[in-house]
C-alpha cells in the first residue's frame, strides 16, 4: 500500500506544498486525485462532488489539471498543438474562449509564445516544461497539480515559472506542488504538508514544519536526500 | 515544400474522381475487375488505418471481413432482405462485433487488443467451418448482384471506396484527429488532459470495422461464392495492413497509394506463386518497419523537402489553418 | 468416468507441448518486453527439422533435440541481431509490426518451399501405447510431456539458480537497473531470445512426432501460448504452467464431450482469452489495467 490514511484538504486560491522524502507517495497521491489510480479505501471530493471512481478525463473537465514529472510530450504533435489536446478536450467549452485562442493563451504565458510551431523535440529542458505546465493551464484548471516543476531549472527559468504560477493563483486556481526544491517551497506556498511512509506526517506552513523535529528526523534518517529541510 | 504536396493534393482530388468516374468508359471487362479489387483494398487498408491512428493494432481485419460477407449472405438468401438491407446488415454486425471486442479489450495493454483481434478472426472461421447454418466447409453463394453489371458493381464498390475516404479526411481534421494522435503517442497523458480516450478508442474501432464489412458484403455479391477458409483468411488481414503501412501509416494518401501499387504486384504474384504469395507481404512488412516506417508517403515527403523528417500528419493544416481550429 | 480420466490424461499430455512454447513465449515477452509474433514459427521450423533430419539421415526424433535446439538457438539471435535488436526502443505498434511480417514470410516461405501437405515422423513413438491405470497414453505423447517438463524445471533452475538466469530476470524488471550494476543487456537480450527460440524449436520437433509438420501450425501455436501467456499474467512463469494445464485439460474435455468436439476445441483458447480479458478489465484498483 504506498499511501494510507491519507486526509488532504485544499481550498480555492491556495497554494500547497507537498514535500517529503522520496517513496513518501507524494506521486502516487497525485494519480490519485488525477484519477489514474483508484483507491481502495476512502472518498476524494472535488468542489463537493464525489469523484472516487471518476475516469481521469472526467476530473479533468471538472477542473483537476497536472503536469509529470517526466515529461511526455506528444512527440508528434507541434507545441501548439500540444496545449491545444488540452484546450479542446480538459476545457471542454468551459470556457466561453475558442482552444486555439484559449493554446495560444497559454503558450504565451508560461513564454513559448514564439516558440510555439516548433515540434517538442526541438525544445530545450526548460521549454518542455513550460510546455507541460501550458498543456495543464489550457484544460482551465481549478486545482493545478505540479510534479516537481523546478527540477532541473535554472534559477532564472524557475523564476519565470514561479511567476506563471503566482499568476495562475492569483486568477484563483488552487495549487498543489511537490517540490524538493525548498527555496521554491519556502517562497512559493502558503501551506505545507509533509508525507512520510505513505501518511500525512506533518501539516503547517513552511516555517512551522522545517522546524518540526519528526520532519527533520524523516528527512535525515534517509539517505541521500540531498535537499535536507532546512538548507535553502 | 509541405505545402507543395498539399497544393498537388488539391489538383489529385478532383483529377481522381474524374478519373474514377470516367474508367469504365475506357476499361475492358478485365481492367474493370482488376479496378474493382483494388478499390476493394484500398478501402481495407484506409479503414485498418483509421484505427491504428489511435495505437490499436487490430487483426481482425478478415474477421470483419468474413462477418459482413456472412450476414449479407445470409440475410439476402434466408431471410430476403434486399441488396442494400444486406449491407446494412453486415455493416450492423461488424458494428456489433468491434463494439463488444472492444468494450473487453479495449482498456488493456495494446498487446492483449492484438491478441483477442487475431484470436476473434482464427475463431470466426472456426464457428462457420462447424455451424451448419453458415453452409459449414461449403460455405456460402448468392446471385450476382446487379445481374452481373460489372459497371454498377465498379460504381457501387467505389461509392464505398469515396466514403471511407471522406470518413477518413474528417476524421484527420477534426478534433477527433487531434485525439487520435494524442491517444497514440501518450494515452495516460492524454486522458489526463481530458480526452475520453477509452470512448474515442472505441469509436475508431467501431468506424474502422464497419468498412471492411462493408467491403466483404460486397464481396460475395460480387464475386458470388465465399468459403470459410477464403472469408476470414489472415492474408486479408495482412494484405490491408502491408498496404497501409508501406504506402504510408497514419494518412488518407498512404493506404490507398499502397494499395494501388501492391494491389497489382499481389495479382501478378499470385499467377507465379499459386500458394504463397503473401511471403512478399511479410518481407515487405518487415522491411518497411526497419528502413521506411513512414512508408512510400514519408519518402515522398522528405524528397519534396518538407523539413519534418520525422512523420507529421498536422492537424488544423499548416499556417493558415491553425488560426481558425474547429 | 472412464472416457473422463482418458480425456483428462489426453489433456495433460497436451499441455506439455503447450507450456514448452508458452514459456519461450514468456521470456522473450518478459526480458525483451516485445511481443513476437513469428513465436509459433520457430516451433513450426522446429517441427520441420525434426521431419526432414528424421526422413534424410533416420535420426530419431529424440536426438534431433539437442540439434534443434542449437539450430534454433542461432536462428533466433540471428533474428535477433537483424532485425528485433532495431525496435526495441520504437513504439510498441512497430514491435507488432515487424515480428507480424516475420511471421507471415516465415510461415508462406514454408507453404513454397514445402508445401501444405501436412508432414510427419513416423517413428515407432507414434505407434506404440503405454496402459496404466485403465487409460491409454501414446508413448510419443508420454514422452512429449516428459520431456517438455523437465525443460521447464531446468530452465526454472536456470533462472533460479544461475547468473545467467537472474541477469535475466534482473533485465525482465528493470533494464536501466540491470545496465547500471553491470548486466550487459544487449547480450541478454540476445540470448534469451535464441533461448526462447530454442525452447519453441524443441517443442516442434516434439509436435512432429505426435502430429505432424505444416506451415500453418505455427500460427496456431503463437496464438495459443499467447493465450496461456495472458492467463498466466506477463511475467508469471509458473502460472505458465498451470494454464498450459487449463487450456491443454479443456480443450481435451471439450473434444470428448461435446458433438463435433475436435472443430469446438480450437475455438476453447478464445474463450479462455476473452474469459480472462472480461475479468481483468472489470477495474484492478486501476483505470488503465497493464
Amino acid at each position: 500500500m504506498a499511501v494510507k490514511g491519507q486526509r488532504l484538504r485544499i481550498e480555492k486560491g491556495e497554494i500547497v506544498g507537498l514535500i517529503g522524502p522520496n517513496g513518501a507517495g507524494k506521486t502516487t497521491t497525485f494519480n490519485l486525485i488525477s484519477g489514474l489510480i483508484y483507491p481502495d479505501a476512502g472518498a476524494i471530493r472535488f468542489k463537493g462532488a464525489e469523484i472516487t471512481r471518476s475516469a481521469p478525463h472526467v476530473r479533468c473537465r471538472m477542473g483537476i489539471g497536472r503536469t509529470f514529472q517526466i515529461i511526455q510530450p506528444f512527440l508528434n504533435l507541434s507545441v501548439l498543438q500540444n496545449v491545444m489536446v488540452g484546450a479542446v478536450f480538459g476545457d471542454a467549452g468551459r470556457t466561453a474562449k475558442a482552444p486555439g485562442d484559449a493554446a495560444r493563451e497559454a503558450c504565451e504565458l508560461v513564454g513559448l509564445g514564439d516558440r510555439c510551431r516548433c515540434m517538442p523535440g526541438e525544445l530545450t529542458a526548460a521549454g518542455l516544461k513550460k510546455m507541460e505546465l501550458a498543456r495543464a493551464l489550457a484544460t482551465s484548471p481549478d486545482l493545478l497539480l505540479l510534479d516537481e516543476m523546478m527540477e532541473g531549472l535554472t534559477p532564472v527559468e524557475s523564476a519565470e515559472v514561479i511567476k506563471v504560477i503566482k499568476k495562475v493563483r492569483d486568477a484563483g486556481t488552487a495549487v498543489l506542488l511537490i517540490e524538493h526544491v525548498m527555496r521554491t517551497v519556502r517562497d512559493l506556498t502558503d501551506r505545507v504538508v509533509v508525507m512520510h511512509q505513505g501518511e500525512t506526517l506533518a501539516e503547517g506552513t513552511y516555517h512551522e514544519v522545517v522546524a518540526d523535529p519528526r520532519v527533520i528526523i524523516a528527512y535525515l534518517g534517509e539517505e541521500g536526500e540531498g535537499e535536507a529541510v532546512g538548507h535553502s | 515544400m509541405v505545402r507543395s504536396l498539399k497544393t498537388y493534393a488539391v489538383l489529385w482530388l478532383p483529377a481522381g474522381l474524374l478519373a474514377l468516374a470516367l474508367a469504365p468508359l475506357v476499361a475492358d471487362p478485365y481492367q474493370l475487375h482488376i479496378l474493382i479489387l483494388i478499390l476493394m483494398s484500398a478501402t481495407m487498408a484506409l479503414s485498418w488505418d483509421l484505427l491504428v491512428r489511435t495505437g490499436q493494432l487490430s487483426l481482425a481485419h478478415a474477421g470483419f471481413f468474413g462477418l459482413g460477407a456472412y450476414a449479407a449472405a445470409l440475410t439476402y438468401s434466408q431471410l430476403g432482405f434486399n441488396w442494400w438491407l444486406s449491407f446494412l446488415a453486415a455493416a450492423l454486425a461488424g458494428g456489433l462485433a468491434a463494439l463488444g471486442l472492444g468494450m473487453i479489450t479495449l482498456r488493456l495493454h495494446g498487446m492483449y487488443f492484438a491478441i483477442a483481434t487475431l484470436a476473434f478472426a482464427e475463431v470466426l472461421r472456426t464457428l462457420t467451418l462447424q455451424i451448419n447454418f453458415t453452409g459449414g466447409a461449403v460455405g456460402v453463394t448468392l446471385p450476382a448482384i446487379f445481374g452481373g453489371s460489372r459497371v454498377a458493381a465498379y460504381f457501387l464498390v467505389a461509392v464505398i471506396f469515396l466514403i471511407c475516404v471522406l470518413t477518413s479526411v474528417l476524421l484527420q481534421r477534426s478534433r477527433w484527429g487531434l485525439a487520435f494522435q494524442a491517444i497514440r503517442a501518450r494515452q495516460s497523458v492524454a486522458e489526463v488532459l481530458g480526452v475520453n480516450t477509452i470512448k474515442t478508442k472505441l469509436a475508431a474501432f467501431v468506424i474502422s470495422s464497419i468498412f471492411p464489412s462493408l467491403v466483404g458484403a460486397f464481396y460475395i455479391h460480387y464475386v458470388t461464392y465465399i468459403i470459410p477458409y477464403e472469408a476470414f483468411s489472415l492474408n486479408t488481414s495482412v494484405s490491408a495492413l502491408v498496404m497501409a503501412v508501406f504506402g504510408g501509416i497514419y494518412s488518407t494518401a498512404g493506404p490507398v497509394i499502397g494499395a494501388v501499387v501492391l494491389k497489382v504486384l499481389e495479382e501478378y504474384l499470385k499467377s507465379v506463386i499459386v500458394y504463397g504469395y503473401t511471403v512478399i507481404y511479410g518481407l515487405i512488412l518487415a522491411l518497411v518497419i526497419l528502413f521506411m516506417p513512414n512508408g512510400l508517403l514519408g519518402v515522398m515527403r522528405r524528397a519534396a523537402g518538407s523539413g519534418r523528417a520525422k512523420q507529421v500528419f498536422r492537424w488544423a493544416g499548416g499556417r493558415k489553418r491553425a488560426e481558425t481550429p474547429d | 468416468m472412464e472416457v473422463f480420466f482418458q480425456a483428462l490424461v489426453n489433456g495433460l499430455l497436451r499441455s506439455g507441448l503447450y507450456a514448452l512454447t508458452s514459456i519461450g513465449l514468456a521470456l522473450s515477452v518478459g526480458v525483451l518486453g516485445i511481443v513476437n509474433f513469428a513465436h509459433g514459427e520457430f516451433l513450426m521450423l522446429g517441427a520441420y527439422l525434426g521431419v526432414f533430419l528424421f526422413l534424410l539421415f533416420g535420426l530419431d526424433p529424440l536426438l534431433s533435440l539437442p540439434l534443434a535446439a542449437l539450430v534454433l538457438f542461432l536462428l533466433g539471435m540471428l533474428l535477433y541481431r537483424c532485425t528485433i535488436k532495431y525496435v526495441l526502443d520504437a513504439p510498441e505498434i512497430n514491435q507488432m509490426l515487424l515480428t507480424f511480417g516475420i511471421s507471415v514470410f516465415l510461415q508462406n516461405l514454408a507453404l513454397i518451399l514445402w508445401s501444405g501437405d501436412p508432414r510427419a515422423i513416423n517413428s515407432t513413438y507414434r505407434s506404440v501405447t503405454l496402459h496404466f491405470a485403465g487409460v491409454n497414453a501414446g508413448m510419443g505423447r508420454f514422452l512429449t510431456f516428459v520431456i517438455a517438463f523437465s525443460l521447464i524445471i531446468a530452465l526454472y533452475l536456470v533462472l533460479t539458480r544461475t547468473r545467467a538466469g537472474k541477469a535475466m530476470r534482473a533485465v525482465s524488471q528493470s533494464r536501466d537497473g540491470a545496465g547500471l550494476v553491470g548486466i550487459k543487456v544487449q547480450k541478454v537480450y540476445l540470448y534469451t531470445f535464441g533461448v526462447s527460440a530454442a525452447l519453441a524449436g524443441m517443442a516442434g520437433v516434439m509436435l512432429s512426432m505426435v502430429l505432424y509438420a505444416q506451415p500453418a501450425v505455427g500460427l496456431e501455436f503463437t496464438l495459443k501460448a499467447f493465450c496461456i501467456v495472458v492467463m498466466a499474467g506477463l511475467g508469471n512463469i509458473g502460472g505458465v504452467i498451470w494454464a498450459s494445464l487449463l487450456l491443454g485439460v479443456t480443450e481435451s474435455i471439450v473434444g470428448t464431450f461435446i458433438p463435433q468436439g475436435s472443430g469446438w476445441s480450437d475455438g476453447v483458447f478464445f474463450i479462455l482469452i476473452l474469459a480472462v480479458l472480461i475479468f481483468r478489465s472489470r477495474g484492478v484498483g486501476q483505470w488503465f489495467a497493464h
